[in-house]
């Protein structure tokens, strides 16, 4: 009998121990004090004076800096250096809660000299798979949406009270990663209400379908009903259904 | 508690001491670490501590296979080491009982022997009673003798009888390029053979060439070699009768070709090699055993003599007899025969007495000098010999006789020799000489051989047996080996015999010599007639048998020379 009871412990344990990952984990951090975490979090481990902000499912991360780019005109190291840092504690923080927002957008702005800002737009679950390596270091930088912003409001703006943050809808940064992606063969990429519109300037549209198909896919985005796809050399118009771009893939 | 106390404690427990010590150290250490560990877990963040829990069964998997893959090799050199002897046993036989499988019907040729040996057999299968009536295992048994005559099938045998585990190896693998490494293996033997005995309750070691790890022990002359050598027999001498907590039934065989006077003493001793047997060269009885087992295992002529061939087989060990029934079957696929017949015994026995023919041209000059100086021999044989018969001559160049040659030999075995013996052998050799002398009128350069065994022949019958006609007595080759000096040159080459009796004992040599010409030649001069008849036989068939050379003396009218 007692032998029976060492057994079942025994195996009460095992079983524990085998499926301890598949137990609810409390989150250590909550939606109502993500901004201050991500400040705390910011100051404490990697000493950058971080503003957040959560603006629906977006949350929006800054740092001031002095001067974007070096004389070859590209990011000073610094600033990459502590843009990584900031998106690493705001991950840290995201990741750590539940429910998640849906969009991370970090910001570099120069304060000092141009007021420009440098954004770097992710969309988180693209961060969670790239932290359980479903996705490649290559791959998850495709998919991050890099913009300068080159009206210079940031200037002297220490508290970036006049950074315009709105919240992301996936069809926006869809757009956009489509459009950077695309950037040589797109023209324009917009909704008009439930219609896609695209403009295109090449005559290639099967690889802009396959990138159109690919996206939907992989975001699960169907919130369009029709794609009308518009040659600006020629004029031709064609339209795309959301079964044709389905079987396209096929 | 005084100072020497501690100093004493620490001198007799230094190593535990030190021991502890790591392990405290080291323990702590895994106590800190684990501690940060659980304590950097507890303050990970929840997405990093779900993501560790839940790899925790794929990291537990992994490891297990990993473990696995580890403990597999682990265990596998460990029982390599253990039980196979590990990098000291490459090379080493290791043979069960059960694969030996040789029965003792199957030993043949040597029931003399096999009468000592049933006795050792006994000994050790009744180990378990001998030792209630508080007799000793046997130890060791030496089995000595010439090559070739069942020494290792033998000990198979005994094997297994006895049915215990069979462990064999040669005594030259045990020694080695690294001084101490004939040790090492001698002791991974028998710790390997302890094992097997305490599974098994006995265990066999075999070392063949045994001379090779048991000559006597010398003083190393500073290369170091010496040295390697003594400690493989020291490790024997220990491993066979040494101190051990505890006795084993381990039984060694060992065996060598080499006189028990050239291994060490010590371990001839009883308690070490308590048994020793002789396996010696068959009698004619046992040949006969061998000839009819062996030619069982082939397709023969049902007419063949065993008895026969048993005679012709004088001096032949169980392996040349062996040998010869091989050679014969061969010879008969060759020929395209179903069965081996006394044609190809006989091609099969010329063959390995007296080689492979040699495709030489020779010119009827040198054919009829070589058939004349066979003849000589031949004759001086079968007149002058008084136990040896002429069982072939030839002309045939081959590989042992060269241009050609006279086989001869007594037809049993023979452990002593008379002066009669040692004279008919010089006046056998020089009969070469005188055919030529006698028929040519001068002689050539084929007496070469025949001479030295003549002055060999005269040479110990004067200077070691005192049968020199001068009548000096004594063993002055014997006298001259006793009272050398050895050094690293060899001998030393001191005098202890006097120019006076080297040139009489020089001079008896000469006298038989010449003593021994002179009788064969008045001998050939007489039988000219058979001289010419044999010689011409041998050029015209080129190869004369027993049956053929008999029959030719018989026609001359003359008869063996009978003692």
């Amino acid at each position: 009998m007692r032998k029976n009871k060492t057994y079942r412990l025994v195996f009460f344990f095992l079983i524990c121990f085998f499926l301890c990952g598949c137990f609810p984990i409390k989150p250590t951090y909550t939606k109502e004090n993500l901004t201050k975490s991500i400040t705390a979090l910011g100051k404490k481990d990697y000493k950058l004076s971080i503003d957040s902000w959560l603006i629906g499912n977006t949350v929006w991360v800054r740092i001031p800096v002095s001067g974007l780019f070096d004389e070859k005109e590209q990011l000073k190291p610094q600033v990459m250096g502590d843009l990584n840092k900031t998106i690493q504690a705001a991950t840290r923080v995201i990741l750590s809660m539940n429910p998640r927002p849906l969009f991370l957008v970090a910001v570099a702005s120069d304060i000092k000299e141009t007021g420009m800002d440098c954004l770097f737009i992710n969309y988180i679950p693209d961060i969670v798979k790239f932290q359980l390596q479903y996705l490649s270091r290559d791959e998850f930088y495709k998919r991050s949406i890099i913009t300068i912003d080159q009206n210079a409001f940031s200037l002297g703006d220490e508290s970036g009270s006049r950074l315009k943050k709105h919240d992301i809808g996936l069809g926006d940064f869809l757009n956009q990663l489509i459009m950077q992606r695309l950037r040589n063969e797109l023209s324009e990429i917009y909704f008009e209400g439930k219609t896609w519109k695209i403009k295109i300037k090449t005559k290639e549209e099967n690889n802009i379908i396959k990138i159109l198909a690919y996206f939907c896919k992989e975001y699960d985005f169907n919130d369009f009903q029709i794609i009308e796809i518009e040659n600006i050399s020629s004029g031709e118009k064609s339209l795309v259904s959301k079964e044709d771009l389905k079987n396209f893939l096929r | 508690m005084n100072i020497s106390k501690i100093k004493m404690f620490l001198k007799l427990y230094w190593i535990r001491i030190l021991l502890i010590a790591i392990g405290s150290i080291l323990l702590t250490f895994t106590i800190i670490l684990m501690a940060a560990g659980i304590r950097a877990m507890i303050n990970l963040e929840s997405f990093y501590k779900q993501m560790m829990f839940s790899s925790i069964p794929v990291q537990f998997f992994l490891s297990v296979i990993t473990a696995i893959i580890f403990a597999s090799i682990y265990m596998f050199f460990n029982y390599w080491f253990l039980f196979g002897g590990g990098m000291t046993k490459l090379g080493q036989k290791r043979v069960r009982a059960e694969e030996v499988n040789i029965t003792w019907n199957e030993v043949v040729g040597m029931e003399e022997i096999k009468r000592e040996a049933w006795e050792v057999v006994q000994l050790l299968r009744d180990h378990a009673q001998l030792k209630q009536v508080g007799g000793q295992v046997i130890k060791g048994l030496l089995l000595s003798g010439p090559p070739g005559c069942g020494k290792t099938y033998l000990a198979k045998a005994i094997a297994t009888e006895v049915k215990m585990p069979f462990l064999s190896v040669v005594g030259s693998e045990i020694e080695g390029i690294i001084v101490g490494l004939g040790a090492s293996k001698l002791r991974n033997l028998f710790k390997e053979a302890r094992t097997m005995a305490e599974l098994k309750g006995g265990c066999i070691i075999f070392i063949d060439e045994l001379d090779s790890v048991a000559r006597t022990r010398r003083a190393d002359i500073g290369m170091g070699g010496q040295m390697s050598a003594n400690a493989a027999v020291n490790q024997l001498l220990t491993e066979m009768d040494g101190l051990r907590k505890r006795e084993n039934n381990i039984v060694v065989i060992g065996a060598t070709n080499v006189d028990e006077k050239e291994l060490d003493p010590a371990l001839m001793r009883a308690g070490r090699f308590d048994r020793k047997i002789y396996v010696g060269l068959p009698g004619l009885k046992d040949r006969e055993q061998l000839f009819s087992f062996y030619l069982k295992k082939i397709q023969h002529d049902q007419t063949i003599d065993v008895s026969l061939l048993a005679r012709k087989c004088v001096y032949k060990s169980p392996a040349d007899i062996c040998n010869i029934t091989r050679e014969a079957s061969i010879i008969a696929v060759r020929n395209k025969k179903d069965s081996v017949g006394m044609l190809e015994i006989n091609e099969a026995m010329d063959r390995i007495d007296l080689g492979l023919k040699i495709p030489i041209e020779l010119n009827s000059k040198e054919k009829e000098q070589i058939a004349y100086h066979e003849a000589g021999h031949a004759i001086a044989t079968y007149l002058l010999h008084p136990t040896d018969d002429v069982f072939k001559a030839s002309i045939i160049p081959r590989t042992v006789g060269f241009l050609g040659y006279v086989y001869h030999r007594s037809k049993e075995e023979m452990h002593i020799h008379n002066r009669e013996y040692y004279l008919a052998n010089i006046k056998v050799a020089l009969g070469s000489y005188a055919a030529e002398k006698l028929k040519f009128n001068t002689t050539t350069s084929g007496v070469d051989e025949d001479m030295h065994q003549a002055m060999v022949w005269a040479y110990n019958m004067c200077w070691r047996w005192s049968m020199g006609p001068s009548g000096l007595k004594g063993n002055f080759k014997e006298l001259e080996k006793s009272f050398a000096g050895h050094s690293w040159l060899g001998s030393s080459g001191s005098n202890y015999i006097s120019e006076k009796t080297k040139e009489t004992l020089d001079i008896d040599v000469q006298k038989i010599l010449n003593q021994c010409l002179k009788e064969v030649e008045e001998l050939l001069a007489k039988e000219i007639p058979l001289l010419e008849r044999f010689a011409k036989e041998l050029i015209a068939r080129q190869e004369l048998d027993y049956d053929e050379i008999e029959a030719i003396f018989k026609e001359c009218g003359k008869t063996k020379l009978t003692v």
